[in-house]
């Protein structure tokens, strides 16, 4: 009990001095960009002690932590902009707060702040408003259905703490609020994310894809710890996200912007991490809702930190273009690459494979658990997420080949890239601290609490072994590398058909079979290079501006300046509003 | 640990490892007699294998590290997975619990991702276009593979592929009609997934290669790991399909069972083998477009298999 209240005591002063050092960070910003960057370095280290103090919410803080440290350390190396140095250190204050946050109102300071820093600092890089200002509205969106759902809170309670509630409204508001900021399809704005994220720098767009977005999944977590259990919601979010898993997957492999197409494997990673949040919300079965809890904190941690990496790895590359940009290639980058985008392709035995098959495991074992029509839900989600995962793979092959793989070497650079890289399969081990379970097969060869089993009320499903992955593969490899005997090796120019010519295939030509076969999807159009359009993001342009006709329209018709128009407005406006205060 | 426990598992190992050369040796033998050729001997393969293994490794000038070790890291994937699943011996062996089903899947998706990465890293023009193929296909691919696998473990509500062959041994199981469809798309998945589907090839190699793009720039000893790695990875797709899809009955037990097994195995694969040799030698050849339908087909029907099994539950 007394040492319950020191270990509070302690949080609390710990909190105080974290949000002090990332003030500093900020004050500091107007005198010098490293000794900024370098406190928010420090300031991020303390959030993830503070973060392993914490009880239900620490995964969440750790991994926001290792993504503020992993990013402000390249700024450090990096970046000498003060204005730059101001608007990240103020984006990172702003997500720390959120996170922090007591009350709702907390919670929205910390949101907006975040929002309008990112915006200023998207700007300021790109010497371009379009991009600030498509993440500002979009930002701004997100916001307003934030503050309908807090005040419906706050209807029921009578106080902006967060409090148990008996509505589900809040949460169905809220959550919408928090997808749109993930880029997330309901409002169909698969497109807003990447204009934005693509067009920050590198340590910025690490901090948005992988940090902000999960501010927004903490959002939603928060507001279902608060709100009762609701099945169409879990239904709808796993829709919703299994739809996004696999469009944003197809569009990052046909996207040849090098961090846009990083945005939208984003928008498929939050689809996969939304899907795991309806599944923990549809789910009635205690055991199995453990598992889909587990599975979604391992997402959480694989995309965070993996995306964090492979954004870094574009600051080491010259251009915007996966089939133009130039670039050098070092031992460093291409294992720390190909480690990072092994995780995002979903394979074992990175943390990234793990997170994959418990969310499969997750959405059908759902699908026997929930059964009828209903079991269905889950079922085209797990088949979507299989769709995706395929698409990603290519993409991420095609991500790593281009910035990596082919080109030249060069110096060697990127140790930050390789030391996420080697966090991947190391987190895959870790991940056995967030199992609800652990098991073992002394029988056949596996020691106790080796293997992650899966299952529900109704039965175990099934069971994976990272470490013994991680400890058997490199064993057959070195017994096969023995058996095999020495290697003679020479080096010689790769076979064009004789023709002489270095890789002129490009990033663009690899994902064009795709952009073909799948040109009804893609409305891909042919001529002299083939170009494929976003679907999503047309439709909200037709709907913009049918809106702009119509209030075109509306306004000629019935807003001439006519004063009797205007008094008719004015009674039915009172009207409303007195319908709206007496109901 | 038992002494039968172990004996089985080297039997079911080793009798991956050597005799999954012989499969792909026998089919291409059989094929040469259907087409009114002479054709290799059943043992090309390991002659093949043998004479790879003492040539020298020619590595392009842009290759490295992904290049020379991939194969050994692919074909310990494979030898992985013939510990985990039911590919010779019917009952669970050293190790088979390292990943179930659905872990088996990522196992194998694991190995195409090394594949295509050191294939890359020879910065070949014929290669990337090869791998630009393989990718568009992994999509469909990947999801199917997912899907059948999910399909059979739906049926038994479990993820085990060791209860799933027991329970689909009743007559009433195997006709069930959920999984008729899922065998059906398992074999549509497994004759891709082996590079068996006749593409187009228009007079010149590369218009319908796929799958021996990846190999292209190989030779000597990392070339004879991805043949016999690919021999395997046949084997074991081909042999989970035998005995968890379509003749999931005759395994025995015990330690001398398990060396029975092989010949069971054998015979079971020539039934395998007899069916591949009509349909590889009556299939129309596909233009390389189509084969996204062909693969459309297999993950719709696993797709039926999986929404008849949860109605069903329901």
């Amino acid at each position: 009990m007394v040492s319950d209240m020191y270990l509070q005591i302690d949080k609390f002063y710990l909190e105080i001095v974290t949000l002090l050092t990332m003030i500093t960070a900020l004050a500091l910003s107007l005198w010098s960009a490293r000794a900024s960057h370098v406190v928010a370095a420090i300031s991020s280290s303390l959030f993830i002690l503070y973060g392993l103090y914490s009880g239900e919410f620490r995964v969440f803080y750790v991994v926001s932590g290792l993504v503020w440290l992993f990013s402000s350390t390249f700024s450090a190396l990096h970046d000498r902009e003060r204005w730059y140095s101001l608007t990240f250190s103020g984006t990172l204050l702003g997500i720390m707060i959120t996170l922090l946050s007591q009350n709702y109102l907390e919670f929205l300071t910390g949101w907006e702040l975040m929002t309008l820093f990112a915006y200023a600092s998207i700007g300021v890089y790109r010497r371009e408003w379009r991009p600030g200002y498509t993440f500002l509205a979009f930002g701004e969106v997100s916001t307003v259905l934030l503050i309908a759902g807090f005040i419906l809170a706050y209807q029921e309670t009578g106080t902006f703490l967060f409090h148990t509630l008996t509505d589900t409204l809040p949460l169905w508001f809220t959550t919408f609020g928090f997808t749109v900021k993930m880029g997330i399809f309901p409002f169909l704005v698969v497109e807003w994310l990447p204009i934005a994220h693509g067009n920050a720098k590198p340590s910025l767009s690490s901090v948005l894809s992988a940090s902000m977005t999960l501010a927004g999944v903490y959002g939603i977590y928060k507001m279902m710890s608060l709100c009762p259990q609701t099945q169409a919601l879990g239904g709808v979010l796993i829709l919703i996200g299994a739809f996004s898993v696999l469009f944003g997957a197809l569009y990052s492999y046909v996207s040849d912007h090098m961090k846009g197409m990083l945005a939208f494997s984003t928008i498929e990673n939050n689809g996969a991490i939304l899907t795991a949040l309806g599944s923990l919300e549809l789910s009635a079965d205690p055991v199995l809702k453990a598992f889909a809890q587990f599975s979604l904190m391992v997402y959480v941690v694989a995309h965070s930190l993996a995306k964090t990496g492979l954004f870094l790895v574009a600051g080491y590359v010259h251009g915007e273009s996966m089939s133009t940009l130039s670039t050098q290639r070092s031992f460093s980058l291409e294992i720390g690459t190909t480690l990072l985008t092994a995780s995002m392709s979903g394979l074992l035995p990175t943390v990234g494979g793990v997170a994959v098959w418990s969310l499969l495991e997750t959405l059908f074992m759902e699908s026997i658990s929930v059964g009828g029509i209903l079991g269905l839900i889950p079922l085209l989600a797990g088949v979507m997420v299989g769709m995706g995962e395929g698409f990603a793979t290519g993409a991420m092959a095609r991500f790593t080949s281009f910035t990596s793989l082919v080109r030249p070497r060069g110096g060697e650079r990127g140790r930050l890239v390789l030391l996420i890289g080697v966090l991947m399969p190391v987190l895959a081990l870790l991940s056995y601290l967030l199992s609800p379970e652990m098991a073992g097969a002394a029988s056949l060869g596996m020691f106790s609490n080796s293997l992650i089993p899966s299952g529900y009320s109704g039965g175990s499903f099934g069971g994976i072994s990272p470490l013994y992955v991680l400890i058997i593969l490199p064993i057959l490899s070195l017994i096969t590398y023995l058996a095999s005997g020495r290697r003679r090796v020479r080096t010689v120019d790769p076979w064009d058909n004789g023709s002489g010519r270095r890789l002129t295939y490009t990033s663009f030509g690899m994902a064009n079979n795709i952009r073909l076969m799948l040109r009804f999807v893609l409305r891909t159009r042919k001529g002299a290079v083939e170009t494929s359009a976003d679907v999503f993001w047309r439709a909200i342009l037709q709907l913009v501006r049918g809106y702009v006709r119509f209030s075109r329209a509306f306004s000629r018709a019935y807003m001439n300046s006519s004063i009797s128009w205007y008094m008719i407005y004015m009674i039915l406006a009172f009207i409303v509003v007195i319908l709206v205060v007496f109901l | 640990m038992s002494w039968d426990v172990i004996s089985e598992t080297i039997t079911q190992v080793l009798g991956v490892l050597l005799l999954s050369p012989l499969y792909a040796g026998i089919l291409d033998r059989l094929k040469a007699v259907v087409e009114g050729r002479r054709g290799p001997s059943v043992l090309q393969p390991y002659y093949d294998l043998v004479k790879l293994s003492r040539k020298e490794t020619l590595l392009p000038r842009n290759a490295g590290n992904i290049f020379l070790n991939g194969p050994y890291l692919v074909f310990s994937i494979y030898l992985l997975i013939s510990f985990v699943i039911p590919v010779v011996y019917p009952r669970p062996v050293i190790f088979t619990p390292t990943v179930d089903f659905l872990g088996g899947a990522l196992l194998f998706s694991l190995a195409g991702f090394i594949k295509v990465y050191e294939a890359m890293e020879s910065s070949s023009n014929l290669v990337t276009l090869g791998v630009s193929r393989a990718l568009s296909f992994s999509y469909l691919g990947e999801a199917t593979l997912l899907t059948v696998f999910i399909a059979v473990a739906l049926i038994t509500g479990t993820n085990n592929p060791y209860v799933t062959m027991q329970y689909v041994q009743s007559l009433g199981h195997y006709l069930f009609l959920p999984h008729v469809s899922a065998t059906v798309a398992f074999y549509m998945l497994w004759l891709f997934e082996t590079g068996r589907l006749p593409l187009e090839s228009s007079g010149m190699s590369e218009m319908g290669m796929i799958d021996d793009s990846l190999v292209y720039e190989y030779s000597g000893k990392g070339l004879m790991l991805l043949k016999w790695g690919s021999y395997i990875k046949s084997y074991l797709l081909g042999s989970v399909f035998l005995n968890v899809f379509l003749l999931p009955w005759g395994l025995l037990t015990g330690p001398l069972g398990a060396i029975l097994d092989l010949g069971v195995m054998f015979l079971k694969w020539m039934v395998l083998i007899l069916v591949t040799l009509v349909v590889e030698t009556s299939l129309a050849k596909f233009r390389l477009f189509k084969v996204q339908d062909f693969l459309a087909v297999a993950l719709v029907l696993s797709l039926i298999s999986l929404i008849l099994t949860v109605i069903g539950n329901g």
